[in-house]
């Protein structure tokens, strides 16, 4: 006998963590929130005139920013990515896409596995800075913390991005660099030993068009590019290796040209992600001739 | 006699032919998936590998016997298309189980992060026919639901 059944969506109102956005645009709808830290600052006013890229500080020698190898890899280089994950927000899932794209006809990135949700997560979210407003990321068909996550994920290698979302909700650089701080704080307490490699943000396009509901309007390269310079920072204090994704996706404009982004914004296009694909064998290769330095 | 008998083949026939119509299986996920490929216009989708089903939908691999999985290339748009052919009952329900709770984190992400999402998700359906288990996301979801029911 048939055993069939329909079962409607729930109503969304009992998942909602916030009011509905003003407008239909795809970019974050996380209003602001008062960070419940004593060292809460505002966010400095900021354009999005073009400024220069990251540096390359002299004194951190483990950042690699090429683009010139080709996605073609050897075995070798696609066994670097076994058991690693990359962690990250709809930025990432957006190079998640793309991977299992081409892994329908190649071998791409080893079989890295990917932990990424286009919820809107924050590092103030993994950090346990948001209270009952914070978001999760889904995991084995539930939300949980993301140390939780690397933990079951088995893997020994990290590749993480994140903080675009809380410069976009308004949270301040110091307050986000603290919070990154302590989210690896309790991915190493969770996965002791686990190599951590960080991602430099990658960049927005040159439009200042920013949505009506992006709490942030002085959102733009310039403020990721002051947050990029924290990371970096943050990375030679820790000793951590970081991967430049920013300056490869670049025009003579400091941003992100149109063909890299999906949505005009600063989501990925195939395009932009095959470049950071390339960017990430560039450094497996580099790694693998010890050629990094954390 | 012979009228009698007319009549009891006749009833047989309908009978049989009425049991057999209502437990026709569904057809195996990549056939079915093929189908509602070809009946509605979706988006360049990516399949997702039955090996991931675990760490992405919270599914074991041993819950099923075939699976497809397809979401939107572009991870911004919330078309998903998950079929599932179960081991059996008990593991069919905690298929759906699984999908249900993929269907509620879809609400929340389209609610706090692609607002344009919300009445694809909204109209959203996990269903349960036989074995087969599908969460069925899409901008022609009724036309899927209505492919479905045919094939009943």
């Amino acid at each position: 006998v048939f055993d069939s059944s329909a079962i409607p969506v729930q109503n969304p109102s009992a998942y909602s963590t916030s009011s509905p956005p003003p407008s239909t645009e795809i970019v974050s709808t996380i209003a602001p929130t008062p960070v419940p830290t004593a060292n809460s600052t505002p966010v400095p006013s900021k354009t999005t005139a073009p400024t220069a890229p990251p540096s390359s500080d002299p004194a951190v020698s483990n950042s690699v920013s090429s683009s010139e190898s080709s996605s073609e890899s050897s075995s070798d280089i696609e066994s670097y990515f076994n058991n690693c994950a990359f962690v990250g927000d709809s930025v990432t899932e957006g190079l998640a896409q793309y991977v299992r794209l081409q892994r329908e006809n190649k071998p791409t990135l080893g079989d890295a596995k990917f932990l990424t949700t286009t919820i809107g997560i924050r590092l103030a979210d993994c950090a346990g800075d948001m209270g009952s407003d914070t978001l999760f990321f889904s995991f084995k068909g539930s939300e949980r913390p993301l140390e939780e996550c690397i933990s079951e994920m088995g893997v020994d290698k990290v590749f993480i991005m994140m903080g675009m979302n809380d410069l976009e909700a308004g949270f301040s650089v110091s307050d986000t660099i603290d919070r990154y701080n302590r989210t690896l704080d309790k991915i190493y307490a969770a996965v002791p030993g686990v190599r951590i490699i960080v991602e430099l943000n990658t960049p927005k396009t040159a439009t200042e068009w920013l949505p009506p509901y992006c709490a942030n309007k002085d959102f733009g390269n310039a403020l990721i590019d002051e947050f990029n310079e924290a990371v970096i920072k943050m990375c030679g204090s820790r000793g951590l290796a970081y991967v430049d994704l920013n300056s490869i996706l670049k025009d003579g404009n400091n941003a992100m040209p149109d063909d890299y982004s999906r949505d005009g914004y600063v989501h990925l296009s195939n395009d932009g992600a095959k470049i950071v694909v390339d960017a990430l064998y560039d450094f497996a290769e580099k790694d693998t001739r010890g050629e990094i330095h954390e | 006699m012979s009228k009698r008998i007319l009549l009891l083949i006749f009833a047989s026939f309908i009978l049989l032919t009425g049991c057999a119509k209502s437990s026709v299986a569904l057809p195996p996920p990549a056939d079915l998936y093929a189908t509602i490929a070809q009946t509605v216009t979706l988006p360049e989708m990516v399949s997702l590998p039955q090996d991931q089903f675990p760490d992405f939908y919270g599914i074991e691999t041993d819950w099923f016997t075939d699976a497809v999985s397809y979401t939107c290339l572009d991870s911004l748009q919330p078309d998903e298309i998950v079929i599932v052919k179960a081991a059996d009952k008990n593991t069919a329900d905690q298929i759906q189980e699984k999908l249900q709770a993929r269907l509620a984190y879809k609400t929340k992400v389209a609610e706090n992060y692609t607002p344009d999402s919300i009445p694809s998700i909204q109209k959203g359906v996990v269903r349960q026919d036989g074995l087969t288990v599908s969460l069925l996301v899409s901008k022609d979801i009724d036309a899927i639901v209505k492919l479905y029911d045919g094939l009943k």
